[in-house]
């Protein structure tokens, strides 16, 4: 069994669904996001699981105990909020000593594993300080290191880093993950950016009002997105009509011939929506891009590394084409003529799931 | 001087002289007892009356006990509110700012026919019993500036966040309201105190009603009967406020992180 296993969770707030049918499986060790834009129940469902919100249904398991009952005390968790949640009326070392003293571990030892932690986050000497005295980046990391003082068995983290500005976010970032993998310390990490989720994780739970729309490692969810929603939450897509010819993987968009790389199982016919990335379109023919389809330049904008060309598709839908390195020293123009050109593994076919709330 | 520093100056003076001029009167004539000179003989008979140290010690002890029962039924009442019912944030609210509407004659009246002699619970036939109506009386004539201070010592804190953070790191609820809650309120707390404590040691109708020892019926008595004490009475509960506030402010400024 799993290390963290939340199975079949629920929860509404009064008419509102918050979390529709949540389950996932966690490893020790591993570090999980939970992605999302505000308002899918990423955050609650980070909740539930460190017992501040009680599901409707389901189960929350940790380490084989079923603590869907217990209280957040109880659970033995780490949390790091969005806002720090220091206690501006202790200092660091006071902070990170808190949970330990609520322990009633023995003061030399709590000496001893304060120091370590102040050592571990980089700040051994501002451990008199106050919270009010830190920046927000020290800040957060010294609630990172209140946290995981107490060697809890999860540790969860509620947007951490949305707080802060671009730069230490990415810093702190890497931190994060070095940490986390020092520790070997299953994480549960919630939040709305999608670097964050990719940079950070073994895997990631894209998660739309409700429910999950799709988990998988980084690679996964941004190279095979199944749903609609994914491809275009996760990094930029076009998704695009296209009608399924025959279960070998033979697709037609307006028409035009297209192929898979892979053959369809249990789907006969119809139509459907598939995600083609703009990175993955060349205007030009290369190795492998047997399919191909006719297209009209609107318009060009060159943003040094990456041209981005929007094209006019069977003469009424719009695509995105990211043209990299030397292909954008020769730029296609406007109103021209273009072939886009793509190989069968680019294209990914959606699942249309038709949802309720 | 500036313009500014000028107009700034003014209002200082103004507002100082406004303050101020009145109480160098009371002082002028509390300090003209003895014909033709000006001595402090006010300020002695007022002190050598054993009835001024009885009451005001007897006030004082009031105020504590009030201080301390307002705050074991508010605080945990404002911080319950807040974290579990929102919504009965106004209604909460409402009947704490009741004693202010209704008058303290009412209350003390009803207070007299419910606990009386002749009723099922006759607190009043007792001192101890009448000592801890008055006490009661005195919670709720206080509740209005107790519930005000404490819920905005709350407001300037993140409760919620603060709580759980506490909680997630296996605090008992208890724990949390001492460790997290009031040393971060601790400032609001003490105001809501000092309001409490100048508001018992002048309070005159519940005291003067129930028949305690109090401070307030002592002032009364002295004003209705002397000249001058009253004037070096009212100068010295006025020295004892400004002490009370000074020490708040010492105290509330002492530590950092608040």
């Amino acid at each position: 069994m799993s290390f963290l296993s939340v199975r079949g969770v629920k929860k509404a707030f009064g008419p509102a669904v918050a979390v529709q049918d949540f389950s996932l499986d966690a490893e020790r060790g591993e570090f999980v996001s939970l992605l999302g834009p505000s308002g899918c129940g990423k955050t609650t469902v980070l909740r539930m699981i460190a017992g501040f919100e009680k599901p409707d249904a389901g189960s929350v398991v940790i380490d084989g105990e079923d603590v869907t009952h217990l209280p957040t005390r109880a659970r033995r968790i780490g949390m790091v909020f969005q806002s720090y949640a220091l206690f501006p009326n202790l200092t660091v070392e006071g902070n990170i000593a808190f949970g330990l003293k609520v322990a009633g571990v023995a003061k030399a030892e709590i000496a001893a594993r304060v120091k370590e932690m102040l050592e571990l986050i980089g700040l051994p000497k501002l451990g008199g300080r106050y919270p009010v005295e830190l920046s927000g980046g020290q800040q957060q990391r010294v609630a990172l290191a209140r946290a995981i003082a107490i060697r809890p068995r999860i540790l969860l983290l509620d947007e951490p880093l949305s707080a802060l500005d671009a730069k230490i976010r990415v810093s702190l970032r890497e931190e994060l993950r070095a940490i986390q993998r020092e520790l070997g310390i299953t994480a549960i990490f919630v939040t709305h950016d999608q670097e964050e989720a990719l940079a950070l994780s073994h895997r990631v739970v894209v998660m739309s009002a409700g429910w999950v729309e799709q988990i998988g490692t980084p690679p996964e969810v941004y190279h095979t997105p199944r749903t609609p929603f994914v491809a275009t939450f996760v990094g930029t897509a076009n998704v695009l009509p296209c009608r399924i010819e025959d279960v070998a993987g033979r697709l037609s968009f307006h028409g035009a011939p297209l192929a898979l790389d892979h053959a369809l199982t249990g789907v006969t016919g119809g139509e459907a929506m598939m995600a083609l990335r703009p990175e993955a379109i060349a205007l030009a023919p290369f190795e492998g891009a047997t399919n191909r389809l006719d297209a009209t330049v609107r318009d060009v904008t060159f943003l040094g590394p990456v041209a981005r060309v929007r094209v006019v598709l069977a003469g009424e839908i719009e695509a995105l084409v990211d043209l990299h390195g030397e292909a954008t020293r020769i730029l296609p123009e406007p109103g021209s003529a273009s072939v886009l050109y793509f190989r069968p593994e680019s294209l990914q076919l959606l699942d249309r799931r038709d949802r309720a709330g | 001087m500036s313009a500014r520093g000028l107009a700034r100056g003014v209002i200082i003076a103004f507002g100082a002289t406004y303050l101020l001029l009145p109480l160098a009167g009371v002082l002028e004539f509390a300090m003209r007892m003895r014909r033709g000179v000006y001595s402090f003989d006010a300020f002695f008979t007022v002190f050598e009356d054993h009835r001024f140290g009885d009451t005001f010690l007897y006030s004082t002890v009031m105020a504590l006990v009030t201080v301390l029962i307002g705050m074991l039924i508010v605080l945990p009442a404002a911080y319950a509110v807040r974290l579990h019912a929102p919504r009965l944030r106004a209604t909460v609210e409402f009947v704490t700012l009741l004693p202010l509407v209704v008058p303290a004659i009412v209350i003390v009246f009803g207070y007299v026919r419910l606990y009386g002699s002749d009723s099922w619970l006759p607190l009043t036939d007792s001192d101890f019993g009448a000592d801890a109506l008055l006490a009661f009386g005195y919670v709720t004539l206080s509740l209005p500036y107790i519930y005000r201070s404490v819920d905005a010592g709350l407001s300037s804190m993140d409760v919620r966040t603060l709580s759980e953070a506490a909680e997630s790191l296996g605090a008992r609820p208890v724990t949390v309201l001492l460790r997290v809650v009031l040393p971060n309120i601790r400032t609001s707390i003490l105001s809501g105190a000092f309001l409490t404590a100048a508001i018992v040691l002048g309070e005159f109708t519940f005291a003067s009603l129930l028949d305690r020892p109090a401070f307030g019926p002592f002032m009364q008595l002295l004003g209705a009967s002397r000249a001058y004490e009253p004037a070096a009475l009212s100068l010295v509960a006025f020295a004892f406020t400004w002490g009370l506030m000074a020490l708040i402010g010492a105290i509330g400024g002492r530590r950092k992180g608040t």
